[in-house]
């Protein structure tokens, strides 16, 4: 990752906690959710929880319970004091206990283990870093751009390999060979096939593709730490006039939710906007989370960050901020249907970053 | 959180495996007075969980509640429109939504077992809201149910050892791929990488050391411009239908070095296939043994620079062992997959890393 975005978020992050009276910040992380660890870390996990602490003056000690983890943390990150623990919780507890009379917070403090929380007080500190997550350095949105720019690229991979009879794990393979080439050592990615079967996405099974599917997938890179995401979908073969149908209501939806993305709306605006679509195609009813999880949602050191797009989120847009628009859902006459962009909120609007064709992409 | 093949195949692991997993769990629930067993479980600690029904999560949290008689629920945080494909990949019949873990297990342990001890395995680390949401909900009588789950794991069974040499077995082939001059590492990364998920791997980490000889290390190799060395590693993390293990490879361009990995190697052989005797691997310089007893795929069981000790006995354990020889003055990591002895059968390398 880049040292001078993680020295900035760094110097962020300390004169947060000195806004917030915080002594000493305790950030837990592992590899679903590593953000907030990382933000101060600059260190991904892959295996087993972590737990940071840093203090007013920027010391991070970082305790691994993975053993190769730790290995590899000494390698990638040589400023922090890495330690690696069995007994996370126990050490911490030690560690923790003898700071006595210091302001102690962690973060994302639902996650904390159990064992330290009910042992130790510690004031919840996840609003705190979450506007820290939020609100974007415009190095860390640059980032973001070179993430979707892979995206895009790795999608042409994802259509290229989409053929009949290839198994979706297959499929997933090609893309994650090719991010791996191209330096990104995460992806988040998610596909479907098949037709009105199909509800949803998952991770990949031996399914194979076969002509007249529709080919969904969320696909979500990460380069120097930050995550983008596309969304697209494509008929194995010739799109049937349903299909095409179908997709001219999730391109409409789309386009008016990113037409609603600037600061100051909500992202409940946002969502309503996509939403609004498909109620006035009486396709309201995919639009609940019957259907559908969440009509967007934040990108940054995770792949799935605050605010989620949705209708009852009053989360205010501001510069600087980062989301993927995607109206995803399931059409009843085609089955389940992926369109979806990262765009970063600009004072003049929303700037989209992924650059594929906003199409039904047909594949051989 | 970039999972590969997922899918429960019956011929491998057979229902009759789950059944036979969750009825010995249930007999140390009795012996231990425990009525109910919580296992938490999300993308970093899916081994407990799927170990009892083949289901491996990707993505958010979830908790699987076991009666001591009875079927099991799995209580979960994904949408509602993935309980079908959990349903597909693994055995769970009873899959409840729950956004909330803690306050959905709660209505499922207070009417049924109040005053009941409820067991939880890695009490400690259970995440805030799950265990202040059990608290609130009045689920009481709450035990660390950890040492249960050790004493579950303490063998494998056969199939555990089957699958994990299929692991092996792939982690072996995708290696083989590896170019014997690849330049930029980056490149290497991916080949191994894809070479495994094309043999159907479920997870695929690879860690590299550029250059063995200087620092035998393995980090993640992300960003493009890193050269090999003359004498470099990669390190291969395979899991494959909820078993997990690592091998090595290492290719020196120097004749001397590449003697020196082979006899390495044959030491690292002669070591693994003595355990759970320690004494031979007391050559290396420094040792490390994984294996899986608790919600953590690959657990540190005993290494060198800590007491050296085992936390729990190693014999019929699959582990990954990974061991430093200093040959010639080079420091040679050779890691692999092992079954560890018993007193009837001798211990054996799952596969061998390819030279």
């Amino acid at each position: 990752m880049s040292a001078s975005i993680a020295s900035a978020r760094r110097k962020k992050l300390t004169a947060a906690m000195n806004g917030g009276a915080i002594d000493i910040l305790v950030l837990f992380g592992n590899s679903w959710q590593g953000d907030y660890l990382k933000y101060a870390t600059d260190f991904g996990l892959v295996e087993g929880n972590g737990i940071a602490t840093i203090d007013a003056a920027g010391s991070i000690t970082l305790y691994l319970e993975s053993a190769v983890d730790a290995e590899r943390a000494a390698l990638e990150s040589p400023d922090l004091m890495v330690v690696h623990v069995r007994d996370v919780v126990g050490v911490m507890l030690g560690h923790l206990r003898s700071a006595g009379g210091k302001r102690l917070a962690g973060a994302p403090y639902h996650l904390l283990p159990r064992g330290l929380t009910s042992q130790v007080t510690l004031a919840d500190a996840t609003t705190l870093v979450d506007g820290l997550l939020m609100h974007k350095t415009p190095e860390e949105l640059d980032a973001i751009r070179r993430s979707a720019r892979l995206a895009d690229r790795a999608y042409e991979v994802f259509r290229d390999s989409a053929v009949a009879g290839r198994k979706q794990y297959e499929l997933v393979a090609d893309v994650e060979t090719f991010l791996r080439a191209h330096g990104s050592p995460e992806n988040f990615m998610l596909v479907g096939s098949g037709g009105i079967d199909v509800r949803g996405m998952v991770p990949p099974s031996e399914r194979q593709l076969a002509s007249g599917d529709l080919v969904t997938t969320e696909l979500t890179p990460e380069v120097d730490g930050y995550y983008a995401q596309i969304c697209r979908t494509l008929v194995v073969g010739q799109a049937s006039g349903a299909q095409r149908k179908a997709f001219g209501v999730f391109l409409e939806a789309l386009e008016a939710g990113i037409a609603s993305v600037r600061p100051g709306a909500k992202a409940s605006d946002v969502a309503k906007a996509e939403n609004d679509v498909f109620r006035k195609y009486g396709l309201g009813e995919f639009t609940t989370n019957a259907y559908t999880r969440v009509r967007g949602h934040g990108l940054g050191l995770f792949a799935d960050s605050k605010p989620h797009l949705l209708e009852d989120v009053d989360v205010v847009l501001e510069a600087g901020m980062s989301i993927v628009v995607h109206p995803n859902t399931y059409h009843p006459e085609a089955g389940y249907i992926v369109l979806g962009d990262t765009v970063i909120v600009t004072d003049a609007g929303a700037e989209v970053v992924t650059q594929t064709p906003r199409v039904l992409f047909e594949s051989a | 959180m970039r999972r590969g093949l997922l899918s429960w195949s019956k011929t491998e692991i057979p229902r009759t495996v789950f059944d036979m997993r969750i009825a010995q769990t249930q007999a140390a629930m009795a012996s231990d007075g425990i009525e109910a067993l919580l296992i938490y479980t999300n993308h970093t600690r899916p081994a407990a969980v799927s170990w009892l029904t083949g289901f491996v999560p990707y993505w958010s949290e979830c908790m699987l509640f076991l009666p001591r008689n009875g079927r099991p629920t799995l209580a979960a945080a994904l949408s509602k429109r993935v309980h079908e494909w959990i349903a597909q990949t693994s055995w769970i019949e009873g899959i409840v939504g729950a956004p909330r873990l803690g306050r959905e297990i709660a209505k499922l342990c207070v009417p049924n077992y109040a005053g009941s001890r409820i067991g939880v395995l890695e009490y400690d680390a259970l995440p805030t809201r799950i265990s202040e949401d059990l608290s609130e909900a009045g689920v009481a009588g709450v035990v660390d149910a950890t040492g249960l789950f050790d004493r579950l794991r303490a063998h494998a069974d056969g199939t555990e050892i089957a699958l994990a040499g299929y692991a092996a077995r792939i982690a072996r082939d995708a290696l083989a791929k590896l170019p014997e001059r690849p330049g930029d590492i980056t490149g290497a990364v991916a080949a191994v990488e894809g070479a495994a998920r094309w043999g159907g791997a479920e997870e695929v980490y690879v860690a590299v050391a550029t250059e063995m000889r200087e620092y035998p290390a393995y980090f993640r190799a992300h960003g493009l411009g890193t050269k090999a060395g003359e004498t470099f590693g990669v390190r291969l993390t395979v899991a494959y239908k909820g078993q997990w293990v690592r091998m090595s490879r290492i290719v020196s361009s120097d004749r001397h070095i590449a003697d020196a990995v082979r006899r390495a190697t044959e030491r690292f052989a002669d070591a693994a296939v003595r355990l759970p005797d320690l004494v031979t691997l007391m050559n290396a310089s420094s040792w490390l043994i994984e294996g899986t007893t608790r919600s953590l795929p690959l657990e540190p069981l005993a290494e060198s620079w800590g007491t050296g000790i085992p936390t729990q006995p190693l014999e019929g354990k699959v582990v990954t062992v990974s061991a430093t020889f200093n040959l010639d003055g080079n420091p040679i990591r050779v890691v692999a997959p092992v079954i560890v002895g018993t007193g009837d059968r001798p211990g054996a390398l799952l596969a061998t890393p390819p030279l």
